[in-house]
């Protein structure tokens, strides 16, 4: 939501969790929203800075704030890096890593292939609407990705 | 739609997208049966001489709705050029009245649309300001008063007759004609299409969208101007409370006609169906001596139904 | 760069409020023409008499913040008071009466509502569902008295007062002022402006849209029933034709107070300070002997150039914006 600041956009999953009551507690949304900044290291001016004036890099990040607020046990990301700088891709990847970590599953949809295989654990080909197969292991190369794929 | 015949499967959407056309035909039957005098000449003439009018505008606002925009103003411009058109009648007389009421007209959709086209407001909120604006006028200059006129040649325009039909249906069918030919078959037509599909694509893609959402407000100003001058033609009077119902008029018969109000797509073609159905729903209603509350109350629905319907169908075609 | 920044601070506050700041330049010197226009007893009564459009503002104002046109309110206005002066006549009482009419704008309320969630309706298709609504509402009013005026048989009592005094002022100002909390302070009002802003994301965030549309139209349709309560209990006879004109009222205020047409944002407050200023600058039109036509002019252009102040607003706070951007 571009017209919206941070604070809104990475509270609007969980608002049970910051109001009392019928209430919103505009404190303790501003103190969520600080700490979502420094762990995802979003470089932005102040917290109530408007969406839409983000980069797209740290844009990316504040919707990961938002569904890590959530504290939901499955993500599931889809293209996650699309249109985003390098650097910003990179701190998304260990972002991703240290949920798995943390012992969250992420099922993330990709159409970069150093991406998918860099990343995953499991990679599940598919191919209009059908799984087409299963890769893990020694299995994850880019030769029998395109090979499901292709098939 | 790919054998929509031969798929059971397929008869539900094309169900939906026709369902308004096949409701109409049906009540028609029924109107046919029950009122034989529904279907005599008279009748039927009568019907197209009075949607006629209307109808001229109807084909600008179809154009505007393509171009995903609408036009609330056009009822007021509408009623202004009935008024001025009747007061330069008598000041000036036929020729230089009918050229400026256009005129006026076309000024009056420029300003819509430098608001919309340029100035980027939203063009509901835009045309709720002229619309409120030029109805002030319209009662400001008349003190509330009907203007009558005499003009002979003015009244010659709305008594002109061939075989029961008007000057108005002939009027509107050359309109048409030129707005089917303008939509289809020019660069500009393509334009207006292409912007009211996708604003964005179409800028990157090289078509002056500004010059698009200018110019169907300008075409609408003019089509209601003109739509007020055959109006007065038959009444030979001009009121500022006159044709308060078009803009809305137009809408409906547009969607009704099946062109989308996500724009991009339709033609004026269809919104003669819309027009036409939208006539004889009415003039059916009145022979079977339905009373005037009742008419609105299902004027109401018949709204809400078509736009209910067509959302449907839309959606179906999306997915 | 610290000249250049408060120069658009400064033009920034006056576009947001620069039609607010005319028009109360406008008051100012009706004032110094007229001295019994800024008496407290011309101004109570201005007041007064445009608490009830103020009212079915508050109600737009729900309805724009959430993406959307609400047209129906003006017939919803009539059609109440219709229902609450006939139930009264037909001897129920008048506290059941008002029960009745409020009942009756949910039903309207809910049926747009509903009728627009069905489709998932954007701004264009809930506009012509409710002005297709408003049609048949007004077909509604117009039915059990064919078009006339019915007296009223109203005894002293509740309903008599609601409409007389100091009773619509604080009323209006006492629904502006629970409906900014919940706009402002509450999840309800949060996730309406969610709605309003992009309403595929907020769906994706976990917000049950359809349900949450509905409330709006609801509470739109609620609180047009009781402005339509309060306005017949004024006069104790019903008009089928009261409400006419009320939405576009409605919507000049919300649009003068300064909240977007885009939706998202918004205040009520701004709603009620646009919904006074407009009344007390028509009365001050009165004063100055231009009449009610010259009055419409003036309004149109009014909605036009808050408009148009609020986009360039943007534009410089984009702008501006832009200079700041990491």
């Amino acid at each position: 939501m571009l017209d919206m600041d941070i604070v809104k956009n990475i509270t609007v999953t969980k608002l049970d969790a910051v109001s009392r009551g019928a209430f919103l507690r505009r404190r303790k949304e501003a103190f969520v929203a600080d700490e979502y900044v420094k762990k995802l290291d979003i470089r932005t001016p102040s917290i109530h800075q408007v969406l839409s004036n983000l980069s797209g890099g740290n844009q990316q990040k504040v919707v990961l704030a938002k569904w890590l607020f959530s504290e939901a046990d499955i993500l599931i990301l889809d293209e996650p890096t699309r249109g985003i700088d390098v650097g910003a891709k990179y701190e998304i990847y260990c972002l991703i890593n240290r949920l798995t970590e943390q012992g969250k599953a992420v099922i993330m949809i990709s159409s970069e292939l150093p991406e998918v295989l860099g990343m995953s654990d499991r990679i599940l080909v598919m191919h209009e609407g059908r799984i087409k197969g299963e890769l893990t292991g020694i299995d994850k190369t880019a030769e029998r990705v395109m090979q499901l794929a292709i098939d | 739609m790919k054998g929509f015949k031969r798929n059971g499967e397929r008869l539900g959407p094309f169900l939906l997208e026709n369902a308004v056309s096949m409701i109409m035909i049906a009540f028609m039957l029924f109107m046919v049966v029950r009122k034989p005098s529904f279907i005599r000449w008279e009748n039927i003439a009568n019907i197209i001489n009075e949607f006629a009018v209307y109808g001229i505008t109807a084909c600008a606002m179809t154009t505007a709705i393509i171009c995903a925009e609408f036009d609330l103003s056009a009822s007021s411009v509408f009623a202004w050029s009935t008024v001025l058109c009747c007061m330069l009648c008598n000041r000036f007389g036929f020729a230089p009245a009918v050229v400026l009421t256009l005129l006026c007209g076309a000024l009056f959709g420029a300003l819509n649309g430098v608001l919309v086209a340029l100035v980027r407001m939203p063009a509901f909120v835009a045309t709720l300001g002229t619309m409120t604006a030029i109805k002030g006028l319209a009662y400001v200059v008349t003190d509330a008063q009907p203007i009558n006129t005499t003009n002979e040649t003015l009244k010659a325009l709305g008594q002109f007759e061939v075989l029961g039909i008007g000057s108005a249906p002939m009027v509107f069918l050359a309109v048409l004609l030129v707005f089917a030919y303008f939509l289809k078959k020019t660069r500009f037509g393509r334009a207006i299409y292409a912007t009211g599909g996708n604003y964005e694509v179409a800028r990157l893609s090289g078509i002056n969208v500004k010059f698009s959402k200018f110019i169907i407000f300008v075409l609408l100003g003019s089509c209601a101007a003109l739509s007020g001058i055959m109006y007065t033609s038959r009444i030979l009077a001009g009121w500022a409370p006159y044709g308060s119902d078009l803009s809305l008029y137009c809408v409906a018969a547009t969607v009704i006609g099946g062109t989308s109000l996500a724009g991009g797509s339709g033609g004026v073609h269809r919104t003669v169906i819309g027009v036409l159905l939208m006539a004889i729903m009415f003039n059916a209603l009145t022979m079977l001596g339905v009373d005037g509350s009742m008419q609105k109350f299902i004027r109401g629905l018949v709204l809400i139904t078509v736009i209910m319907l067509d959302a449907f169908a839309n959606k179906r075609q999306r997915s | 760069m610290r000249k250049y920044i408060n120069r658009d601070a400064l033009l920034n506050l006056m576009l947001s409020n620069g039609i607010l700041l005319v028009i109360v330049a406008l008051i100012l010197v009706t004032g110094a023409i007229e001295p019994n226009f800024l008496t407290w007893r011309n101004l109570v009564n201005v007041l007064r008499q445009n608490a009830v459009v103020g009212i079915v503002a508050c109600g737009m104002t729900y309805c724009i913040i959430g993406g959307a046109y609400d047209l129906s309110v003006g017939s919803v206005v009539s059609m109440s008071g219709v229902i609450a002066i006939l139930s009264i006549n037909a001897g129920v009482n008048e506290f059941l009466a008002i029960a009745y009419a409020l009942l009756a704008g949910l039903g309207v309320g809910i049926a747009n509502g509903s009728l627009i969630s069905l489709i998932n309706g954007r701004s264009g298709e809930a506009f012509i569902v409710t002005y297709g609504m408003q049609v048949v509402v007004a077909s509604i009013a117009l039915f059990p008295s064919n078009g006339l005026f019915i007296a009223g048989r109203v005894s002293e009592g509740f309903f008599k007062t609601i409409g007389r005094g100091y009773w619509p002022i604080g009323l209006f100002l006492a629904i502006a002022v629970a409906l900014e909390i919940i706009l402002q302070r509450t999840r309800f009002g949060r996730k309406m402006c969610f709605i309003g802003s992009n309403m595929d994301a907020a769906k994706m965030s976990g917000i049950r849209v359809k349900p949450h549309r509905v409330s709006f139209y609801a509470i739109s349709g609620v609180l047009a029933s009781f402005a339509g309560v309060l306005l017949c209990s004024r006069v104790t006879s019903s008009n089928p034709t009261a409400g006419v004109g009320f939405e576009m009222d409605a919507i000049a205020a919300v649009v003068v107070g300064g909240t977007s047409t885009n939706g998202g944002r918004g205040s009520i407050i701004r709603t009620l300070i646009g919904a006074i200023v407009i009344g007390v600058m028509g009365n001050a039109l009165n004063i100055l002997d231009i009449t009610a036509y010259h009055q419409q002019i003036v309004k149109g252009m009014l909605i036009i150039a808050a408009v148009a102040m609020d986009l360039w607003n943007k534009r410089i706070r984009a702008r501006r914006m832009a200079h700041e951007r990491v």
